[in-house]
């Protein structure tokens, strides 16, 4: 992007090199503010591309995650040898679906600069408004996941906390890093074009290190899973959605810094990557 | 070459631009290639100079043609002018609405309709909702895709996205058009019509900057010309002054196929 890159709102300027690899951010953020319509009308025609806007197409991308929880649930029945209790599946279904966002946007997001390549070679826009529009995307996608599980806890009889509304603080924070996530690969997927492919299994590993198939104190690995907590990066924020949510838990000072420290490194370092390679896109895709 | 008469007001300046940037060797580079190229302690991105110190100013209502080999830097120069590769050094002052048809202009997802990658791309422009509403049906007219508009760009043929392209990048009331290679796509009709709405624009007082291989392109619709050879600008003046210069270069003189693909 150039120093002042909204083209056709600006009637004069000079575009010159970058600072220490950066745009003016100070004209940057005008831009993507000045483009608001634009991711709107782009996550609308994406979702109507896939069917997303209809009833039919929002039930089927729940069903998806639904069906995940369903044969996990099966397989655990399987291994621990009996049922879990409502808890445990309302915590599952909750981690699946908080899941299935930061998923989304890993595995989307990672395309979203290449997929837009001739937009990229045509036009000058903020070129972080691609992996956003897609993390909008996934949002929308997530929002009808939400209601499910919400008819899932009344029909179980689960109760309702105070506390729960701990989770919407958790669930910024996992829009946070699912956003610096997306950020990340779809400019590593400029550079190597199998990221896409890699991401999967990064995100399965994720979810498997995250508390989602178990409960957070259920984990008996490395310190009795403070480590995970520490080093994992979504950990203490699928603990704290889930926990607050389903069991209506509290969460101690330590849990909620990490969750802050990873949603927004993440966040700083995922647009910090993008916005300082994205002068190179117009001559690598 | 002979100095050239001033137009009134500069729109674009380009001063001392050089531009390097690195490109992938590869088409489609990837974890495993790279791991291959550093075991043999190869690369695996090249830094090009695409521009070394290229200096030049258009004033409103000119039409420049920029010409020269491939890998002269002429595209680069123009995804310089739109702002979309940084210079390394120098600076490019714009003053007035930049609209470029570089690469496939519009069309960026091909399973969304023409009319949904109008208004995309439009937004990602820049313009307002209601811009490309006021303009929606001229865009539609002059590509003449009527029956197309709402169909999955996939469908079209790229005499369509070409028109499609062109006829975005004219509509929206540019100052500054940037047109590369748009003109030598498409049929002879569609040929015309984009001549004559480029001569509409440039009476217009709109300054049109425009690559072509094609010199014929350059001599019937320029007013002013500028060579490339590997990044440096070598020679500028009238479109028949600059084209001779040129050919002799290339030691081919005037013939036929020089002025219609070179």
């Amino acid at each position: 992007m150039s120093e002042n890159s909204s083209v056709l709102e600006t009637e004069s300027r000079v575009i010159r090199p970058f600072r220490a690899g950066m745009p003016n951010l100070r004209q940057y953020f005008i831009d993507i503010r000045n483009r608001k319509e634009f991711v709107l009308e782009l996550s609308r025609a994406e979702r109507a591309e896939e069917h997303l806007d209809t009833v039919f197409g929002q039930l089927w991308s729940v069903l998806s995650p639904l069906l995940s929880a369903g044969v996990y649930y099966l397989f655990i029945f399987v291994v621990q040898g009996g049922h879990q209790g409502t808890e445990f599946f309302l915590h599952l279904v909750a981690g699946i679906f908080i899941f299935e966002l930061v998923s989304t946007a890993g595995t989307r997001g990672a395309t979203s600069i290449v997929r837009a390549g001739a937009l990229i070679n045509n036009t000058s826009f903020p070129r972080v408004l691609l992996p956003l529009t897609d993390i909008l995307t996934a949002f929308r996608v997530f929002l009808p996941a939400m209601f499910i599980y919400a008819i899932f806890h009344f029909a179980l009889g689960a109760p309702v906390y105070l506390s729960s509304l701990q989770a919407i603080l958790a669930l910024v924070l996992l829009v946070m890093f699912a956003s610096g996530l997306a950020m990340f690969a779809s400019t590593a997927q400029v550079y190597f074009r199998d990221t896409q492919a890699l991401m999967p299994f990064i995100l399965r590993l994720t979810m498997f290190l995250s508390p989602v198939l178990y409960f957070p104190e259920q984990a008996k690995a490395l310190l009795d899973g403070r480590l995970l907590a520490i080093f994992n990066p979504v950990f203490c924020m699928v603990q704290i959605f889930s926990g607050s949510l389903v069991r209506g838990d509290t969460f101690d000072l330590w849990t909620w810094v990490i969750a802050i420290f990873w949603a927004t490194a993440s966040l700083l370092g995922g647009f910090w990557f993008l916005v300082s390679r994205e002068g190179e896109f117009a001559a690598r895709i | 070459m002979s100095s050239l008469p001033e137009f009134n007001e500069l729109t674009v300046a380009v001063r001392n631009l050089k531009l390097n940037y690195k490109t992938n060797i590869t088409k489609k580079p990837n974890f495993k290639e790279a791991l291959l190229h550093f075991g043999r302690g190869e690369k695996t991105a090249i830094t090009v100079e695409a521009l070394k110190g290229v200096s030049f100013d258009v004033h409103k209502g000119t039409v420049l043609g920029i010409i020269g080999a491939n890998g002269a830097g002429k595209s680069t120069l123009m995804k310089a002018i739109a702002g979309l590769l940084p210079p390394t050094e120098g600076e490019i002052e714009i003053r007035g609405k930049v609209s470029a048809m570089l690469s496939l202009g519009v069309g960026f997802n091909p399973n969304l309709s023409g009319k949904e990658n109008v208004v995309l791309g439009g937004l990602a422009a820049g313009l307002s909702r209601a811009e490309i509403d006021d303009n929606f049906s001229k865009i539609v007219d002059f590509a003449q895709l009527h029956d197309h508009i709402e169909m999955p760009m996939r469908t079209y043929s790229a005499g369509m996205y070409s028109r499609l392209g062109f006829a975005v990048a004219t509509t929206i009331n540019p100052e500054i058009l940037l047109i590369d290679e748009a003109l030598s796509t498409g049929d002879a009709s569609f040929k015309e019509k984009s001549a004559a709405r480029i001569s509409e624009l440039a009476q217009q007082a709109k300054t049109l900057i425009v690559v072509s291989h094609a010199l014929a392109t350059v001599q019937e619709l320029c007013t002013e010309a500028i060579w490339l050879d590997h990044g440096n600008l070598i020679g500028r003046g009238t479109p028949d002054e600059v084209i001779l210069a040129y050919t002799k270069f290339l030691n081919v003189g005037g013939a036929a196929i020089a002025m219609e693909d070179f």
